[in-house]
């Protein structure tokens, strides 16, 4: 472009240059005439516009490549730009997950539980709220020792009718992994009998506002136990199998009560007889759908002055299916569990009352069908969830707390986050021997 | 004594119903129109997993799932060593979930 601008300039002078010439050669007689004049200035003009076009052209060209060039810079420095904010960004975050780690009560003490408030109003009882707090910690000394206790704290009515707190520790234990497929267990901890208390217990996980018979008040399961376990999985082949076995003080058989004779105590942790409480559990995972266990536990239960020795033989049965299904739009939940107790005929001499002597068999469990329509297009609906539960327990009619109950109950519960639930459940009660107690209970339940 | 048999039976029902359900799940799920045959050597109940699919399975048997985010590393390293203790886990499917649990808290 810039030759071509300075050949027609050239162009033009050499023009100009010959027209002074040829009126400097007019005095000669060699002179231009008026229309060779007119020619060459009407070439010097369309010359004279061509320039300016192409300085016109050229100054236009020298602005987008100008513009062009700033476009580059500006897109240059907003990538320079980009990636200091990803690097500050990146260094922030490993700040945070550092300070995060580094924080008082998170580096290794991880501080969980549950809380819980409801409402019961049961037939023959005075209604009333409810309220529980049951704080969780761990404590991860490396990567193979976990300290973990629990507390189940709670306000009730004590047995001369005052109001009080009352505080449980529930869980007291020390881990230790030894390798891939096993782990030490020391202390006061969940006993994998059966597997209610081991999982479904909390509220934020339960998905009734209260606990099945067997697992209950009158529990005829236990649920912690003082002493040693060993537990752990195996793989084999496409399936899972996991175990548990453990020594612990056990249970005692209630003696001196003439209204609970025979019964268990579970919530006595001394041993009182030096025979140590043997048991395990066995589970199995076919598909990892599916969990089936079974369970049992052998403990001689009497007090030490007792005058014979007294042994007990729990079992249990479990199983829990849940599984989300395309045809049923939701997820589907199948549990059960069933609990067997005999304890060895003896005849007890409880005070105030005459001597006791009946079969001490006790069986209970519950079986739980549970549907959420998480396939559902309405966020409402998939927070819903429908359960029922059927529960008993049967205790020899001969037993000073003998009788048969069942009862249906029937739930709705909606999911306000994962760990965060209202329930709400009527009870349909049927006693062979007491009065019928239906209720209606309300809990809402929250994973801390 | 005739409550101890229906007790025993309902539990037994109860039972017999998880298993021919878990069973109808199988074999609705592998007679899915279209679904792609998987290679036998994945094809077992328990193949190898990814550590988001190995934590929706185990974790969800019993609850909810909570959101990756709801703890840093340092905590989830606490719990999923807890839960392994609580559920029968194997070590190495506890390393799995709890890496998969960091990776998701960045």
């Amino acid at each position: 472009m810039k030759a071509m601008i300075v050949g027609t300039g050239v162009l033009a002078l050499a023009l100009a240059g010959g027209a002074t010439m040829a009126q400097d050669a007019s005095p000669a007689g060699n002179y231009v005439t008026r229309e060779e004049y007119q020619k060459l200035k009407g070439q010097l003009d369309t010359m004279k516009q061509e320039m300016d076009t192409l300085r016109k052209e050229r100054a236009a060209q020298q602005v987008q490549l100008v513009q062009a060039n700033k476009a580059t810079q500006d897109r240059m420095q907003q990538e320079e730009l980009d990636k200091i904010i990803d690097d500050m960004q990146k260094d922030i975050r490993e700040n945070r997950s550092l300070l995060s780690g580094l924080r008082s009560g998170t580096t290794r003490l991880l501080i969980a539980g549950d809380v819980s408030a409801g409402f019961t109003a049961r037939r023959g009882e005075n209604s009333t709220f409810e309220a529980t707090f049951a704080p969780l910690f761990l404590w991860q000394i490396n990567e193979r020792i976990l300290f973990e206790g629990a507390l189940d704290i709670a306000v009730e009515r004590n047995g001369v009718g005052e109001n009080e707190t009352a505080t449980d520790l529930t869980i007291a234990n020390i881990s230790y992994l030894v390798n891939n497929n096993l782990a030490i267990t020391a202390g006061l901890f969940v006993v994998p009998f059966s597997t209610y208390h081991l999982h479904f217990d909390p509220p934020w996980i339960n998905k009734f506002p209260d606990d099945p018979l067997a697992f209950g008040g009158n529990a005829i399961a236990p649920s912690s136990e003082i002493g040693v376990m060993g537990s752990g999985g195996i793989l084999i082949g496409g399936t899972r199998l996991t175990y548990a076995l453990y020594v612990t003080n056990g249970p005692s058989v209630i003696t001196d009560d003439p209204n609970a004779a025979g019964s268990l105590d579970f919530d006595n942790f001394t041993d009182l007889n030096n025979d140590k409480a043997v048991g395990g559990r066995l589970g199995f995972l076919p598909i990892p759908e599916l969990e089936v266990g079974y369970s049992l536990m052998r403990a001689s239960v009497n007090p030490e002055s007792f005058t014979k020795n007294v042994n007990a033989l729990l079992m249990a049965g479990d199983a829990n299916y849940v599984k989300e299904l395309d045809w049923l739009r939701g997820t589907i939940t199948l549990r059960a569990e069933w609990v067997w107790s005999n304890v060895e005929d003896v005849t007890y001499h409880p005070a105030g009352s005459s001597a006791l002597r009946f079969d001490n068999d006790r069986n209970g469990g519950y079986a739980t069908v549970a549907y959420r329509p998480t396939k559902a297009d309405s966020k409402v609906i998939r927070n819903l969830e429908f359960a029922v539960r059927y529960d008993s327990l049967d205790v020899s009619r001969k037993a000073p707390d003998g009788d048969f109950e069942q009862r249906w109950t029937f739930g709705i519960d909606y999911w306000l986050a994962p760990n965060a639930v209202i329930k709400f459940a009527y009870q349909v009660d049927d006693k062979d021997v007491g009065e019928d107690q239906n209720a209606f209970l309300i809990q809402f339940g929250l994973g801390i | 004594m005739l409550h101890t048999r229906i007790g025993t039976g309902l539990a037994l029902a109860a039972l017999a119903v998880a298993l021919g359900v878990a069973l109808i799940g199988c074999s609705s799920d592998s007679a899915t129109p279209g679904a792609t045959t998987k290679p036998a050597a994945i094809a077992s109940a328990h193949p190898p997993k990814g550590g988001a699919e190995l934590w929706a399975q185990t974790c969800g048997q019993c609850h909810n799932l909570r959101s990756p985010s709801e703890f840093n590393g340092s905590e989830w390293q606490v719990i999923v060593y807890q839960m392994r203790l609580r559920a029968g886990l194997t070590g190495d499917q506890q390393k799995t979930i709890t890496d998969f649990l960091k990776s998701a808290t960045r």
